[in-house]
């Protein structure tokens, strides 16, 4: 260790270190790295953290961190905790503020080759169509009844208005709706933040990425999801936007308020935290999933706009294009599943932040087009190097709570990226060595999110196959990007 | 890590956040200190003629959450309307409770910032006080 913590970091194999249960902790916590993955850990307060998310009540388990985990506030992005339904707690910290932030993957009938050409005018019309960047606006206007009905209708509420397919709801974690949302809960403030943000991107790490499958590793699942070699592909990386910031907000600062009345102590007030079953606890999740079903909703619009920008711009039809949703994933969400914890089969409250549901085949929560391949699993990774496609496996119902990695995670700072990028313009590299043509709103964000201020996605995902969580179905290599 | 200034506040380097540090002589300083550093990131706005007053009481369970709350206060009217602190008076605080009136200003488009601050939060949050003086430190989700 390469600082001085209050427990040990025990080696159980090559992808496998555990925090015994020491002090306060409740439970172990288990980290999933390989040693070079490990030195990112050692060296940020992400181990601190999964230390600290094992002092919540009503842990169940162990308080478990991805391959991709880094720093976050209270619980580590990349971190999964689950908690039992009479003592355990939801933690909007555990859930984070961008709720629901999650990805898509759709895929066209398009060769490489026939989009390379025209990347440039596509990425540029992305870019112009699709409102992109900081605080942008610009997408659907609705009154407080229509904002409503998208919060409690989540995806479905945009294909009621044309944006999509029925069959898209099979093809979204939930069917892209959780249950439970109460738009009554919902603070003016939050409305008011969200209001003309349906249908827009966001700045940061949020992107729209035009990629091509560069390698398929599981042949046989490939062909059952439709995916060929040099596919082209549209993957997109976004949440609900400053709606489902201020639903956090609101929360923590009552849960902090709360916290202390309720006899629970916090070793981070970022893991402040509600009893399950008291009322504030179900308000927050009312709120939860009101703001989850909105991302739902936004990111079914984004690929919407993403979709009817690419026909006009090549000039195709529907049916030479074939766009088609191929998985939505959560990756900032606290859900109720059944999982089974020492042979006994147990309703949990699953958070997970930074994290992906890894669901096996045969499980009963998925449509039946995965449930003979487990679920797909969408890792982006960063704007120059890859992005994967996996699926879900026993493993993770094993050990994880159904859960895998989300992304690559930051290897260092905004600050430190735009440090190491001085002089350079990322822009032309990524055209000139990369063959990426990326458009990005902020004058900054191409330094601040150059491939290397990222790990190697390669990695990552090389630990959660070898753990056993997911399997590698196929590398996309990104070709265009569009980010705030 | 840093990048100092002469002024009451600075950040620090945090590897996904904004880490702001502020100091003052004491707590009236510390959070005008505070607010004059978020603003900072927001597009300063004492240049700007103040077109909006809000009067603001604030009551929290520590001087922490009171900190992170005043924050918050001048976050949501930037996010919401554009609006960027340009002067801000407080009329009293204790640990616990604050009455201020701010004034704010439009922030034309062309002056926004490069980055997207998109909460405070409580995450290694602290108030403190030596001998001379007060110090604080709050991370910015972005």
């Amino acid at each position: 260790m390469s600082r001085s913590r209050p427990f040990k970091l025990v080696q159980i194999d090559d992808v496998r270190w555990e925090i015994p249960k020491t002090g306060g902790m409740r439970v172990p916590g288990l980290i999933f790295a390989n040693a070079e993955l490990l030195r990112g850990v050692q060296n940020d307060d992400s181990a601190d953290q999964v230390y600290n998310v094992a002092h919540l009540p009503g842990i169940v388990g162990r308080s478990l961190a991805m391959p991709d985990v880094h720093s976050g506030y209270g619980f580590p992005i990349g971190g999964v905790a689950a908690f039992d339904l009479d003592e355990g707690v939801i933690s909007p910290g555990g859930v984070g503020y961008d709720i629901n932030c999650g990805v898509r993957l759709a895929l066209t009938a398009l060769d490489r080759d026939q989009v390379v050409p025209h990347i440039k005018g596509l990425v540029d019309a992305l870019f112009a169509h699709v409102p992109t960047g900081l605080g942008s606006r610009g997408g659907i206007r609705l009154n407080r009844k229509e904002m409503a009905a998208v919060l409690t209708k989540g995806a479905a509420w945009a294909i009621e208005q044309g944006m999509g397919e029925e069959s898209d709801l099979d093809r979204i974690e939930n069917h892209g709706r959780i249950t439970g949302a109460d738009p009554g809960v919902i603070s003016d403030r939050a409305y008011e933040r969200g209001k003309d943000q349906l249908g827009t991107l966001g700045s940061g790490n949020h992107f729209v990425e035009i990629g091509f499958i560069e390698e398929i590793f599981d042949e046989e699942t490939a062909r059952q999801w439709g995916i060929f070699p040099n596919q082209v592909t549209l993957m997109i990386h976004t949440g609900s936007r400053g709606f489902g910031h201020q639903v956090c907000d609101d929360f923590l600062a009552r849960m902090v308020k709360g916290a202390a009345k309720m006899g629970i102590e916090l070793p981070d007030r970022q893991l402040a935290c509600a009893r399950l079953g008291t009322d504030l606890a179900d308000e927050y999740l009312a709120a939860m999933s009101s703001a989850a079903n909105f991302a739902f909703a936004n990111r079914q619009i984004m690929m919407h706009l993403v979709r009817t920008t690419w026909e006009k711009t090549m000039k195709l039809s529907p049916r030479e294009l074939q766009f088609r949703l191929l998985y939505d994933v959560c990756h900032n969400i606290a859900k109720f599943e059944t999982h089974e914890v020492d042979g006994e089969s147990r309703k949990l409250c699953v958070h997970r932040k930074g994290a992906t549901r890894a669901f096996p085949k045969n499980h009963p929560e998925l449509a039946p087009a995965y449930r003979i391949t487990g679920q797909p699993v969408l890792i982006p990774g960063d704007m120059g190097r890859a992005s994967y496609v996996l699926a879900g496996d026993p493993g993770s119902m094993k050990e994880t709570f159904g859960s895998a990695c989300h992304g690559a995670g930051r290897e260092m700072s905004r600050h430190e990226a735009l440090r190491r990028t001085k002089g350079r313009a990322i822009e032309r590299e990524l055209q000139d060595q990369r063959q990426v043509y990326p458009r990005a709103a902020g004058r900054k964000t191409l330094r601040e999110e150059f491939p290397n201020a990222y790990k190697d996605v390669g990695l990552v995902v090389d630990v959660v196959q070898r753990a056993g969580l997911a399997r590698k179905i196929a590398r996309i290599r990104p070709i265009g990007v569009t980010k705030g | 890590m840093s990048r100092k200034t002469e002024k009451g506040w600075r950040f620090l380097d945090h590897i996904a956040d904004i880490r702001m540090e502020a100091s003052g002589r004491d707590l009236t300083e510390l959070f005008l200190h505070a607010a004059e550093g978020l603003t900072e990131l927001l597009g300063a706005g004492e240049h700007l003629a103040a077109e909006k007053e809000v009067e603001l009481a604030l009551e929290a369970g520590s001087a922490e959450e009171l900190l992170v709350d005043w924050l918050r206060e001048i976050h949501f009217a930037n996010t919401t309307r554009g609006l960027v602190l340009a002067r801000a008076h407080i009329q009293q605080i204790s640990d616990t409770s604050l009455k201020a009136r701010l004034l704010f200003a439009v922030r034309p488009p062309e002056e926004a910032p490069d980055i997207d601050i998109k909460g405070v939060t409580y995450h290694g949050l602290v108030v403190e006080k030596t001998d001379r003086r007060y110090l604080a430190r709050v991370i910015f989700d972005i």
